[in-house]
């Protein structure tokens, strides 16, 4: 009887710390972890060109509606800064673009800075390069909690599988707001995640899929293809300071050469 | 009598024991979990994944002795320092090491074969990342120092050794537990192991540094681990333009009569 708990214990030892990562490169999981840049091929020029990435949500007419009336949710600056009003500015007149604060509240899709996985047994995080709420993908097999027991965030609650080599997420629990491609969400909007690797490992393609049937005619779907960064990669700190009152008038035009 | 009474109490403390947790219950799916307690298998001694906590009461948890400062450590160059942090707390500087170590909301650390990285439950504190691919820092002249530095680890046995040096001279919080502030020739050896069949995370943490301390300086944290299938709650906020936080760094509050 003594043999099945040295054998455990050996088992144990060996699947632990050297362990999360190296069995998914052993057991034919995908091996995900890693620092990681998403990679557009298409849209450059300007956030609302996105959406050629993205395409357009097919939005049930209430949905519409209140796309239209502009109830995507959202921020707001605080009270007494004054926002870009979208007119040219004169040169040393400046305005904001930022509210100031040092923080930021993360998101589900990656944005331009780097991110990072990190694929342990029973979370898989993602982790963007700059401040903000980390995703973090429960492995575990639990539930969703229920969701009138749930504050919304921005990254709401998460699950995870692989499915014959693909990373899926199911994600709930979101902050109101806006999808790319002119989406919207609830947090009662179900995300749908697939990642993809490439047979190289190189590439991972990401696909979103939205389903809400109170939101959408039919799903949302769109792909973002992220780039694996050397392994000898590390994160860059994104610092400011909000003590510095230039942060709350971060364009300053400059005067305009003759 | 006294069996009647102190039944009744006992019942009545499960009532209540009951509508608390109930009512805590109602209030969030945030920060659930199942019951603490040893788990029954055996630990992995290296496993640090988890989330962790270092116990609410300030005295516990804690041995941080005062530290030995240098002879050229003058009066004025730690108030200069205490003036910084100082600043720094009233306008949300984000956190790094060390102080980054010592909040009190969870930190959620995960371990790979390639790195550990610790995550705070606070918007005003960077994640750490600590390499385990690499035995060399990353050279000066490319490495852009943060309130992190730059920390590798190896396995010595069962313990994790973290080096990290490499720190920015002015970002984030200097002072150091103890006393003493950091600077960007400091180098901190932080050891890592288990104890208490898994439960308690050791943090032993030496700082050494010519310029700042006469001795290495040592202290040790001791965090519990959570219960299996905790969930982080949203992060705590720290908002440099709430008008009312700001007073609270201006002067004390007077009483009102």
């Amino acid at each position: 009887m003594r043999y099945p708990s040295v054998l455990a214990a050996v088992v144990i030892a060996g699947i632990g710390v050297t362990g999360d990562h190296t069995r998914a490169q052993q057991s034919n999981l995908p091996d995900i972890e890693g620092t990681w840049v998403r990679l557009d091929t298409v849209g450059a020029g300007s956030f609302g060109a996105v959406n050629t990435l993205t395409g357009n949500a097919v939005l049930t007419p209430e949905a519409a509606a209140a796309a239209a009336a502009g109830r995507q949710g959202g921020g707001g600056l605080r009270p007494g800064l004054v926002a870009d009003d979208n007119k040219p500015h004169a040169a040393g007149e400046p305005y904001v673009v930022t509210d100031g604060s040092c923080t930021l509240p993360g998101g589900l899709e990656p944005n331009s800075s780097a991110f990072h996985i990190v694929q342990s047994k029973d979370e898989v995080l993602i982790v963007r390069e700059n401040p903000g709420l980390h995703r973090t993908i429960y492995m575990d097999g639990r539930t969703h909690p229920d969701l009138s027991r749930w504050r919304p965030t921005v990254v709401g609650h998460s699950i995870g599988r692989y499915e014959n080599g693909t990373f899926v997420i199911d994600t709930v629990g979101l902050t109101p707001g806006g999808v790319p491609g002119g989406g919207r969400r609830t947090a009662e909007t179900q995300l749908t995640e697939r990642y993809t690797l490439s047979a190289d490992g190189k590439r991972l393609t990401m696909t979103y899929t939205w389903n809400d049937p109170k939101i959408y005619q039919k799903p949302h779907s769109y792909q973002i293809v992220a780039e694996r960064q050397p392994a000898a990669s590390w994160p860059f700190e994104d610092w400011c300071d909000s003590g510095d009152p230039t942060q709350r008038t971060s364009v300053i035009p400059p005067t305009q050469l003759p | 009598m006294i069996y009647q009474v102190l039944r009744r109490t006992i019942r009545t403390a499960g009532v209540v024991a009951c509508a608390v947790a109930v009512s805590v219950g109602a209030l969030s799916a945030q920060g659930r979990g199942g019951r603490a307690g040893a788990p029954a298998a055996p630990v992995d001694p290296k496993d640090f994944s988890g989330y962790w906590e270092l116990p609410p009461d300030g005295h516990d948890g804690r041995n941080i002795p005062t530290a030995a400062l240098a002879a050229t450590v003058t009066k004025q160059k730690l108030a200069a320092v205490a003036a910084h942090d100082a600043k720094g707390y009233r306008w949300c500087y984000n956190l790094g090491v060390p102080n980054l170590m010592l909040l009190t909301r969870p930190l959620d650390i995960r371990i790979s074969a390639g790195f550990m990285v610790v995550i705070p439950e606070y918007s005003a504190a960077q994640n750490r990342w600590i390499y385990l691919n690499r035995d060399k820092h990353i050279p000066s002249d490319e490495y852009e120092a943060g309130v992190n530095g730059d920390s590798i680890g190896h396995w010595e046995d069962s313990t994790l050794v973290v080096e990290t040096t490499m720190f920015h001279p002015e970002n984030g919080i200097l002072g150091i537990p103890g006393g003493g502030f950091r600077t960007p020739e400091s180098k901190l050896v932080e050891r890592f192991r288990l104890l208490n069949n898994g439960q308690v995370l050791q943090v032993l943490s030496t700082w050494t540094d010519p310029k700042v301390f006469r001795a290495p300086h040592t202290y040790e944290l001791r965090y519990t681990r959570l219960p299996r299938g905790y969930e982080p709650r949203p992060n705590a906020v720290c908002d440099p333009y709430n008008d009312e936080r700001a007073q609270l760094f201006a002067a004390p509050s007077k009483s009102t009569p």
